[in-house]
């Protein structure tokens, strides 16, 4: 149930869990650590990105997905980049197939210890490096539904090689640190979605401004999935994020009609409550995401390139 | 990517090489002749010349670059969006994209396979292409 999640967070469960040293070691691993595009500077200011309706369209459960144990970095980490995945595809137009959902398991299975809760910087090295599966069943492991007991059981002797292997198929390419929040719409204006670790909570009710405010502390870890920076609907930027508990919240009561539907359990957020999800250090956003080449062509190339369709 | 616009640069290239040629005097049947029936001679040729450019890519490089007929689509999206996208061509003669694809796909299906497998049946269909259109 969504309330013994919610109660184990409020309790300390730690799903988060900062790793500065992994960290650093992961930045030093690659060439540009932190996502500073100037070539797209500032193209997201003024406007707005709802990233998870790309995703939605594919996937209409998407992120409904309830974590049962202490894998919130997992869960953030998939649907970041699933979230990056499908934009691939529907904002950027590139042949690859959305195939199926990501899986939680592997990543959260490379945590490293016998423990509960992980290091994001750890996930996304796992992730640019041996790669994810999707929720399939394999020979090794059936992913078909999300079993928390095989990621948590993989502890610390590690995901098996036979997985790894699979693994190795689909790899996430660019794994990059957020430093601002105006960088962040820069990446996500562009279709590249993220997540983040903090100790930051928010209330399940929405309040008279119509964001959920900032309300106690969770160690933990979710997908940010949009933003509107347009001031039309809410007089301040808002910020979108997918908790993994299900519908564990209520709904703002004015949510635009103009917009896609709602994933469940969604968290709008003020700019200024948001800020702890970037200032923490563990903010990470999903680019280069491998797709899956089509199994099926949706045409040969020539329709919409010579009529005005 | 890069070789892809490579490809696609060479094509481009050598749909302009082609000078405008006199039209057969024979009476073309199939769909792209159909939808080409009102056309000028010039854009015939320049349908034409597209078509015969990319039949010649795709049989020389053999799916050693374009590896997968996915590929090969968005070597034909590019194609065509840099030699005519932009131009009065585009929108001048409805159906043409619906013939075209009708007639590469009696040439082989929308499943997503080595180039390899399907070069000689993708040639001919460009080939089909340029034919009817000229």
């Amino acid at each position: 149930m969504p309330d013994d999640i919610v109660k184990q967070y409020e309790n300390g469960l730690p799903g988060y869990i900062e790793d500065v040293r992994e960290r650093i070691q992961y930045m030093e691993s690659q060439k540009q650590p932190y996502f500073i595009e100037r070539n797209i500077k500032d193209s997201g200011k003024g406007k707005r990105a709802l990233l998870w309706q790309y995703y939605m369209a594919f996937d209409k459960g998407a992120m409904s997905e309830r974590q049962t144990t202490g894998d919130c970095v997992s869960h953030g980490s998939r649907n970041a980049r699933d979230i990056s995945r499908c934009c691939r595809i529907l904002v950027n137009k590139e042949p690859f197939d959305y195939y199926k959902r990501g899986a939680t398991e592997p990543t959260y299975g490379a945590r490293g210890h016998s423990g509960q809760g992980m290091s994001p910087a750890r996930a996304s090295r796992f992730e640019r490096d041996t790669g994810y599966l999707v929720r399939e069943k394999y020979k090794p492991c059936d992913l078909t539904k999300y079993k928390s007991t095989i990621g948590t059981g993989w502890g610390r002797a590690g995901v098996p090689d036979a997985v790894k292997e699979l693994c190795n198929e689909q790899k996430v390419n660019h794994i990059r640190l957020i430093k601002t929040q105006e960088d962040l719409m820069d990446a996500m204006i562009n279709g590249y979605a993220a997540h983040s670790g903090q100790s930051a909570a928010w209330s399940g009710t929405p309040n008279s401004k119509n964001i959920h405010p900032r309300k106690g502390s969770w160690n933990h870890d979710m997908a940010l999935v949009g933003y509107d920076d347009t001031k039309e609907f809410w007089p301040f930027r808002v910020w979108f994020i997918a908790n993994s508990w299900g519908a564990w919240n209520k709904p703002v009561k004015d949510w635009p009609s103009s917009y896609p539907k709602a994933p469940p359990g969604l968290i709008v957020t003020s700019a200024d409550d948001f800020n702890v999800c970037v200032a923490s250090g563990d903010c990470w956003v999903y680019g280069g995401v491998d797709g899956f080449p089509p199994q099926k062509l949706p045409d040969f190339g020539t329709i919409g390139m010579l009529s005005d369709d | 990517m890069m070789k892809h616009l490579l490809l696609v640069a060479a094509i481009v290239y050598a749909v302009y090489s082609f000078s405008p040629s006199a039209p057969a005097p024979v009476v073309k049947t199939g769909p792209v002749a159909d939808a080409l029936r009102s056309a000028t001679p010039q854009d015939k040729q320049t349908v034409a010349s597209i078509y015969e450019s990319l039949a010649d890519i795709t049989q020389r490089d053999g799916g050693k670059r374009i590896s997968t007929t996915a590929e090969w689509r968005a070597v034909h999206q590019n194609t065509l969006g840099l030699a005519v996208g932009g131009t009065d061509l585009v929108g001048k003669y409805p159906g043409l994209d619906v013939a075209v694809e009708e007639v590469i796909g009696k040439h082989i299906s929308l499943d997503n396979v080595a180039l390899s497998s399907v070069v000689d049946d993708l040639v001919a269909a460009c080939k089909e292409v340029a034919a009817s259109a000229r």
